[in-house]
C-alpha cells in the first residue's frame, strides 16, 4: 500500500509529457515519468521515493513501438521486456533481457525503466552500451539522437525533464560473449554479469552487478598483447562488496570469465 | 480512460474483470490488487509479499500475467482483467487437483493464472519457456513437484484437445 | 488399540489410496478465505511500527502527530502494558518497553479506519533511540562479560521443563547423560571434532500472518487467526490476559502455510490489546512481508559441536556434543527446541555413551520459534556432518559407516528410552535411499575439468516435542442421506490432514469417501480440543480420535438397529452403508434410515441422532530428569534416510543439486499422493534452508534482507529431480498402523548437501547457507593446503 497521494497525468503527446514535467519542476513538485511502475511502485510503498505528480508515458505512440527501420531496431522506451524478447531478432539482447527480473515482471518492466532507474544493476544497458546503440531524448526543444555511450555514465545522464524515448540497435553480427551469475537462484540480481563484443581490436565490455553500477569501457588490444590480462586490470578495481558476495569472489569471477571468454586471443562465441 | 486525475481526490473507473463491468472510486495511489479484494470483493488474489516477488497477486491483463501489487488501478481501465474467479473448470485447474499442484493453496490463485495463460498463449511452450514463465511465482509447500505434474498434464491435455 | 493382525491391507478401500483433498475444489477456485480475506466494513485495521535497530535504549516515542492523522482511533506503546508475556517464559513485552532487542521489533501499534490511515500515521511516529552494541554471535553472548539482554530473567516466569541461568544470556539448559563418556572416548579407536553453525532465517509461508480481534459486550473475546494453535492461542490468551477460558473464542480458518511459524501466538494478542483500546471494536492486523520476516518470529539458529568416538568396529561409542541455540531476542518456542534437540541429540543412531549440553541462548537477532523439525534439522546437521568427517578418517563408506551404527528396536535412545517394535527400519532407509542414488556414496566422479559430481547421503529421525498431556479429539455427525461430518481441532495448513482423516472415517464406517464431509475451519467453542496442528502428529493423534469416534457411532448404529431388528448387538455388522445382521445381509438397514433416529412405517421414533465421539490422549509420557535427561518424552518415532547428488563447478564454486531422495519409514501411508507432495515439499524446505536461506546483518543487528526480493527461497527453475520412498513398519498404536510424516523430510537435507559438496571440494563446509562463494573459498584454502 502507498502511504502518500500524487496526481497522475496521462498527457497524449511527448511535447506534452516534457512540458508538464517542465511546469512541475518550476513549481516545485516532486514528478516522475511513469512507465511500468516495478521498481516506482516498490521503492513508494517503502518509503523510499516520493512523487507529487506521475506522468504516465506508456500510453505515448512512439515509446510504445518497436519497429525497424533502415535495418535498425527501434526500441520505445515503454516497450516491455518480454514484447523485446518476443518481437526483436537480435538476440544477444535478448538473451541478456531474458534474465532480468522474473518473466511476470518482465510483462510490465519497460526498457526505458530499467535503464533510467535508481537500480545499480540495470542490466539492460550492457548489450546497447557494447553495441552501440543510440538514445532518442525529448526535451522542451525538440527530440534528439545521442550515442547511448555519451548520455549513460554510471547512470543515464538526463535533465529532470528530458524524457527518453527511444532506443535504436544496430545490430551487425558482432562477435559477442555474455555471463551472468548470481549468488543462488538465477531470479536474483546479479553479482557478476558481463557482455562483450569485439570489433577488430576493439573490445567492448560492459559489466553490472560487479561494481556499484553498470561500468562499459572499448579497449584498444593489439594482437600481441594479452586481452585477458588487460581487461581484468581495467575492471579489478571497480568490484564492491555487498551483501551477497565479497570484491575477491567478483573478481574471481571476471577472472573465470575472461578466460572462458578468451581463446587463443580472441573473443569465443561460446556462452 | 482517465487522463489527469488530482491525487487525493476519488475517481471513478470501469474495470472490466472476468467480463463484466465493475464501477469503483479510486485514487491514483490505489494498486489494483486492492481494488480487487476490497472494493470489488474478488479475493482470490493474494498479498504475498506486495514487493513483485511472489506472484500471489497474479492476474491476467488483456490475457498477460501481470503482478497487480505492482500495478495502478488508474492505469487498468480500459484493459480485460482476468482473476482466478473468472477461470472456470479449466484444465490447468482440473490438473492441479488431480497432480498435487497445491497444498495451503496461498499461491495457487497467482499459479493457475501464469500457468494458464502460459498454456493458451503457448501450448507447446518448450520446458525452458515453463520454467522461465513458472519460476515468477513462489511457493512454499510444493517444492514444485506437483506443480510440474500439473502444467505438464494440463499442456498434453489442451495439446490433445487442440489437434 | 491394536492394528496389528486387523484388516489385510489388501481389503482396505479408502485409505492407502490417493484419494483427492477435499478442499482442492475451493483452493483452485480461489474461494478459500484466509483470514485476511475476511473484509467488512465494521473492522478496524493496525499497523506497527518497527525498531531500525538491532538493540538500542528507547528514549522517547512522540505520538502526536500520529494521533492527530484523520481515521487514527488509538496509538499504543510499550508503557501501555506493563507485563510480559511468553510460551514457556515470560520474556516479552507485547510491545517493546524501554528497550528494543532486535531489528524490527515493534515499538508502537496504530489503529485506525483504514489501513492506509494506520500506515501514514505510523510513518508520523518520531521514536528518538539510544543505540546499544548489540550481541549477535553465541560466543558474545556467552562470554563472562556479556551484557545481559534480559537482566530481570530470574523474575520471568516459566514452566518447570525449561532452566533458565539468571545472570547469563542462557534461556535454557537441557542435560543428557548415559553412559560413561570419557571412558568411551579414552578407549576409543578413532575420534574425531567438528563444529557447524546454522544462522537464523524464516518459515516464509506465503501466507503473511494475520489476526482480527473482537471483545463483545459480553466479555467474550473472538479471535479469528492465521494460526496453526488456536487452541494453544485460547489458553494462552487467558493466562497471559486474565480471561476466562470459556469466554474466549479462536477461529481458524485454513491456513497459507505455517511450518512451524504459527503454531505459539503471534499477532493475536496485539490485536487483542487493540480492540481493547477501541472499545471492543473487531480489529484486524496483517503482517506484511517485511513484518512476517522480522517483527514475528522466524527459525532458530546453532552453533554445535560434536566429538563422536568409534570403537574397533568402527561402532558409535561415545558422543560428546554442545548445541548452543540462537533463539534471538526472545524464547518464544526457542527455548523447547533446545531441549527437543536434547532428547534427540545423537540422530538414528545408538550410542552408549553420551553427554550433550543444549542450550537457548539470548542474542539480539529475531527472534525463533517453532520451525519445521523442531531442533532435528539443527542436530541433525551436526550429527551427519561429524559421521561424514568420521568415515573420511576410517576411509570407510559414509553409508556403510551409517548402516552400522542405525538404532533399531531394543536400542535405548538418548534419554535410556527403549524403542519398541514399531521403531521404524533406518537400515533399510539407507538402503533405499543409496539404490535410488546409484550406490557409491562416497565416490567421486569427474564431468570435465571444471566439474565434479558427488552424492550425500544422512540419517534422520524425530518424535514429536509436546507436553506430556497433548490431546486430540474427533465428533462425527450423520446426515439424512447417511453421510457423515468430521469436526477435529486440526487445522489446514497445506498438509491434507483432514483429507487422510476423513479416509480413516471412510475406512472404518465403511461408507465411501465421498460420504465424509469434513469441517475445514476450526472453532475453540465448537471443535474438540486439539493441542496444536504441530509435531507431525496430528494424523496419529487425531486419526485415533477420528477412529475411536468411528468406532463409537458404529456402536450407536449398531443399537439402534439391534432394536429394530431384533437381533443380538453382537451379531450386527456395518458395512457398505448398511447395518445388517452377519452373513445375512437383507436383515438389514441402510444407515441413513439409522443415523438420525430409526422411524417406524408409523411414524413412531426411536434413539435419535447418532454423534460418534472420539479422543485421544498421549499415554505414559513423562518429563526428563534434570541432571540426566533420563524419561519417556517421546510417543512415537518416524525414522528415514536422505540423500543427494550435486554438480559443482570447482573453479567457481557454483553447484547444482540434480536430484533428491528420501526414504521414510511411516507405518502407513494413508495417502500416497499427499504423502510423496508432503515429503517432496518438505525436501525443497530442507535444500533452500541449506543452499539460500539466512538472515544477512551487519555489526549492530541490522537485517539486510527482510524482503523477499533478498531473502531468497527456491523457485520453480530450482527444483531438483526428486524421488520418495515409504516403508511400512506399524505404529502398533496409531491409526492403521501410520505415524506422522510432516516435518521429518526437511531434516536430512542439509547433512546430505553439505555431505556431498565436502566430498566434491574435500574439506568440511560446515556454515549453512552453502553459497557458490563459500565453496569457492573453501576450494581456495584446499588448493593452498596441497601447494
Amino acid at each position: 500500500m502507498i502511504r502518500f497521494d500524487f496526481n497522475y497525468e496521462k498527457p497524449e503527446t511527448i511535447l506534452k509529457a516534457v512540458e508538464i514535467m517542465s511546469d512541475c519542476i518550476e513549481s516545485n513538485k516532486e514528478t516522475i515519468y511513469y512507465a511500468g511502475g516495478t521498481e516506482l511502485l516498490t521503492n513508494f510503498r517503502k518509503g523510499k521515493v516520493h512523487a507529487d505528480v506521475l506522468i504516465d508515458i506508456k500510453g505515448l505512440k512512439p515509446l510504445n513501438t518497436l519497429k525497424y527501420e533502415k535495418g535498425a531496431l527501434v526500441i520505445g522506451a515503454a516497450v516491455s521486456l518480454n514484447r523485446i524478447i518476443e518481437e526483436s531478432h537480435i538476440s544477444p539482447l535478448n538473451e541478456v533481457l531474458r534474465e532480468i527480473a522474473d518473466h511476470t515482471t518482465r510483462n510490465s518492466l519497460t526498457l526505458g525503466g530499467n535503464i533510467c532507474g535508481r537500480l545499480p544493476y540495470r542490466e539492460a544497458v550492457l548489450p546497447l552500451l557494447a553495441l552501440n546503440a543510440t538514445a532518442v531524448i525529448a526535451n522542451e526543444n525538440g527530440i534528439n539522437e545521442k550515442p547511448l555511450r555519451e548520455v549513460f555514465d554510471k547512470r543515464m545522464k538526463l535533465r529532470h525533464n528530458e524524457l527518453l524515448v527511444e532506443i535504436i540497435v544496430e545490430y551487425k553480427n558482432q562477435k559477442h560473449f555474455a555471463k551472468r551469475i548470481t549468488e543462488g537462484t538465477d531470479i536474483d540480481y546479479p553479482i557478476f554479469h558481463l557482455f562483450a563484443t569485439r570489433e577488430d581490436d576493439i573490445w567492448n565490455i560492459a559489466l553490472s552487478g560487479y561494481g556499484a553500477f553498470p561500468i562499459f569501457e572499448s579497449i584498444k588490444i593489439s594482437s600481441e598483447e594479452d586481452p585477458k590480462s588487460i581487461i581484468y586490470n581495467v575492471f579489478k578495481e571497480d568490484a564492491k562488496k555487498c551483501s551477497r558476495a565479497s570484491i575477491e569472489y567478483r573478481q574471481h569471477l571476471l577472472l573465470c570469465t575472461l578466460e572462458d571468454m578468451v581463446k587463443g586471443g580472441e573473443l569465443s562465441e561460446k556462452r | 480512460m482517465v487522463n489527469s486525475v488530482r491525487n487525493d481526490r476519488y475517481t471513478e473507473v470501469i474495470l472490466n474483470i472476468n467480463e463484466s463491468q465493475h464501477q469503483v472510486l479510486i485514487k491514483p495511489n490505489t494498486l489494483l490488487l486492492h481494488t480487487l479484494r476490497e472494493q470489488v470483493g474478488l479475493t482470490g488474489a493474494k498479498g504475498g509479499c506486495e514487493n513483485s516477488d511472489c506472484g500471489a497477486c497474479t492476474v491476467l491483463i488483456d490475457g498477460i500475467p501481470k503482478k497487480s501489487c505492482m500495478t495502478l488501478t488508474i492505469e487498468v481501465g480500459d484493459r480485460e482483467i482476468t482473476t482466478i474467479e473468472g477461470l472456470n473448470d479449466t484444465e490447468i485447474q482440473r490438473a492441479f487437483i488431480n497432480f498435487n499442484g497445491f497444498q495451503c493453496g496461498y499461491c495457487t490463485s497467482g499459479f493457475l493464472l501464469n500457468a494458464h495463460a502460459l498454456l493458451q498463449n503457448k501450448p507447446d511452450a518448450t520446458e525452458e519457456e515453463k520454467k522461465e514463465w513458472l519460476s515468477s511465482n513462489l511457493c512454499r509447500c510444493t517444492g514444485y513437484e506437483g506443480i510440474k505434474k500439473a502444467v505438464d498434464h494440463a499442456q498434453e491435455m489442451i495439446q490433445k484437445n487442440n489437434k | 488399540m491394536l492394528w496389528l493382525g486387523g484388516m489385510e491391507l489388501s481389503s482396505k478401500k479408502v485409505i492407502t489410496k490417493s484419494s483427492l483433498r477435499k478442499e482442492g475444489l475451493e483452493k483452485v477456485n480461489g474461494q478459500v478465505l484466509y483470514t485476511n480475506d475476511l473484509i467488512n466494513p465494521q473492522m478496524l485495521h493496525g499497523a506497527m511500527k518497527s525498531s531500525p535497530h538491532g538493540y538500542a535504549k528507547i528514549i522517547d516515542i512522540d505520538i502526536s502527530e500520529a494521533e492527530k492523522t484523520v481515521g487514527v482511533r488509538a496509538v499504543i506503546l510499550g508503557a501501555d502494558v506493563d507485563y510480559n508475556i511468553g510460551l514457556y517464559l515470560g520474556d516479552k513485552s507485547p510491545i517493546a518497553r524501554d528497550v528494543v532487542r532486535h531489528f524490527g521489533e515493534v515499538v508502537a501499534v496504530v489503529v485506525a479506519d483504514t489501513l492506509e490511515q494506520a500506515l501514514i500515521a505510523v510513518g508520523k511516529i518520531n521514536v528518538t533511540y539510544e543505540p546499544l552494541q548489540a550481541i549477535l554471535s553465541i560466543n558474545d553472548a556467552l562470554d563472562e562479560d556479556a551484557t545481559l539482554i534480559h537482566p530481570d530473567m530470574k523474575s520471568y516466569a516459566h514452566i518447570d521443563p525449561i532452566n533458565p541461568e539468571p545472570g547469563t544470556n542462557i534461556a535454557n539448559r537441557t542435560r543428557i547423560r548415559k553412559g560413561d563418556i570419557e571412558h568411551a572416548i579414552k578407549n576409543a579407536k578413532a575420534v574425531i571434532e567438528n563444529s557447524v553453525e546454522i544462522p537464523c532465517g524464516d518459515h516464509v509461508a506465503m501466507e503473511p500472518r494475520a489476526a482480527i480481534a473482537e471483545i463483545r459486550k459480553t466479555g467474550e473475546v473472538v479471535i479469528t487467526s492465521s494460526t496453526q494453535a488456536p487452541f494453544v492461542v485460547k489458553g494462552l490468551m487467558s493466562v497471559f490476559f486474565n480471561i476466562e477460558p470459556g469466554k474466549i473464542v479462536v477461529k481458524a480458518p485454513m491456513v497459507g502455510g505455517g511450518f512451524g511459524g504459527k503454531a505459539g501466538i503471534q499477532l493475536e494478542g496485539l490485536a487483542y490489546l487493540l480492540s481493547l483500546k477501541v472499545g471492543g471494536r473487531p480489529v484486524k492486523l496483517v503482517n506484511t512481508r517485511e513484518s512476517d520476516l522480522l517483527a514475528s518470529p522466524g527459525h532458530i539458529g546453532l552453533s554445535a559441536n560434536v566429538i563422536l568416538a568409534v570403537d574397533d568396529d568402527d561402532k558409535f561409542i561415545g558422543m560428546d556434543l554442545k548445541y548452543q541455540f540462537n533463539s534471538g531476542a526472545y524464547a518464544d518456542y526457542a527455548v523447547n527446541i533446545s531441549r527437543a534437540a536434547a532428547i534427540s541429540c545423537t540422530g538414528p543412531y545408538a550410542v552408549e555413551n553420551l553427554r550433550c549440553d543444549s542450550l537457548c541462548v539470548y542474542t539480539n537477532l529475531p527472534f525463533a520459534t517453532a520451525y519445521r523439525g523442531f531442533g532435528h534439522i539443527e542436530l541433525g546437521f551436526a550429527v551427519e556432518r561429524a559421521i561424514d568427517e568420521m568415515a573420511k578418517k576410517l576411509n570407510v563408506d559414509p553409508y556403510d559407516l551409517r548402516r552400522k551404527n542405525g538404532i533399531k528396536c531394543g536400542d535405548t535412545t538418548p534419554v535410556q528410552s527403549v524403542l519398541d517394535e514399531s521403531t521404524g527400519d533406518i537400515l533399510k532407509c539407507f538402503d533405499e535411499v543409496s539404490n535410488m542414488l546409484g550406490g557409491n556414496i562416497g565416490q567421486i566422479d569427474y564431468i570435465d575439468e571444471q566439474t565434479v559430481r558427488t552424492k550425500g547421503i544422512a540419517g534422520l529421525w524425530k518424535a514429536p516435542a509436546m507436553p506430556t498431556n497433548t490431546d486430540a479429539g474427533a465428533i462425527i455427525t450423520f446426515n439424512s442421506d447417511g453421510s457423515c461430518n468430521i469436526h477435529t481441532g486440526v487445522v489446514e495448513i497445506g498438509q491434507g490432514t483432514k483429507t487422510s482423516l476423513a479416509q480413516i472415517a471412510a475406512e472404518t464406517l465403511s461408507i465411501t469417501f465421498e460420504k465424509v464431509h469434513v469441517e475445514m475451519d476450526v472453532n475453540t467453542k465448537i471443535s474438540p480440543s486439539d493441542w496444536a496442528t504441530a509435531a507431525s502428529r496430528s494424523l496419529m493423534m487425531a486419526g485415533n480420535a477420528v477412529y475411536e469416534a468411528c468406532l463409537d457411532a458404529i456402536g450407536q448404529i449398531k443399537e439402534v438397529a439391534s432394536i429394530v431388528l431384533k437381533a443380538d448387538i453382537s451379531k450386527l455388522d456395518v458395512k457398505n452403508e448398511r447395518v445388517f445382521v452377519k452373513n445375512k445381509k437383507e436383515a438389514g438397514l441402510d444407515l441413513s434410515e439409522v443415523v438420525l433416529g430409526y422411524m417406524y412405517p408409523n411414524g413412531s421414533s426411536i434413539y435419535g441422532q447418532i454423534i460418534g465421539r472420539g479422543r485421544y490422549i498421549a499415554p505414559k509420557l513423562t518429563d526428563i530428569d534434570k541432571d540426566t535427561g533420563a524419561g519417556h518424552p517421546d510417543l512415537e518415532w518416524t525414522l528415514g534416510a536422505e540423500g543427494v547428488e550435486v554438480e559443482v563447478n570447482i573453479r567457481t564454486g557454483k553447484y547444482k543439486i540434480i536430484k533428491a531422495v528420501c526414504c521414510l519409514d511411516v507405518g502407513l501411508v494413508i495417502n500416497p499422493d499427499i504423502a510423496r507432495a508432503q515429503t517432496v515439499g518438505g525436501m525443497a524446505m530442507g535444500i533452500g534452508y541449506t543452499t539460500t536461506e539466512a538472515f544477512k546483518f551487519n555489526s549492530s543487528g541490522k537485517i539486510s534482507n527482510g524482503t523477499l526480493r533478498d531473502f531468497k527461497i527456491m523457485r520453480y527453475k530450482d527444483a531438483p529431480e526428486y524421488e520418495v520412498k515409504f516403508l511400512e513398519t506399524p505404529q502398533e498404536d496409531g491409526p492403521f498402523g501410520a505415524r506422522g510424516l510432516g516435518e521429518q523430510s526437511i531434516i536430512g537435507m542439509p547433512g546430505a548437501i553439505s555431505n556431498a559438496l565436502s566430498r566434491a571440494v574435500g574439506e568440511g563446509l560446515n556454515v549453512i547457507p552453502i553459497t557458490a562463494e563459500k565453496v569457492w573459498k573453501k576450494l581456495m584454502e584446499v588448493s593452498h593446503d596441497s601447494i
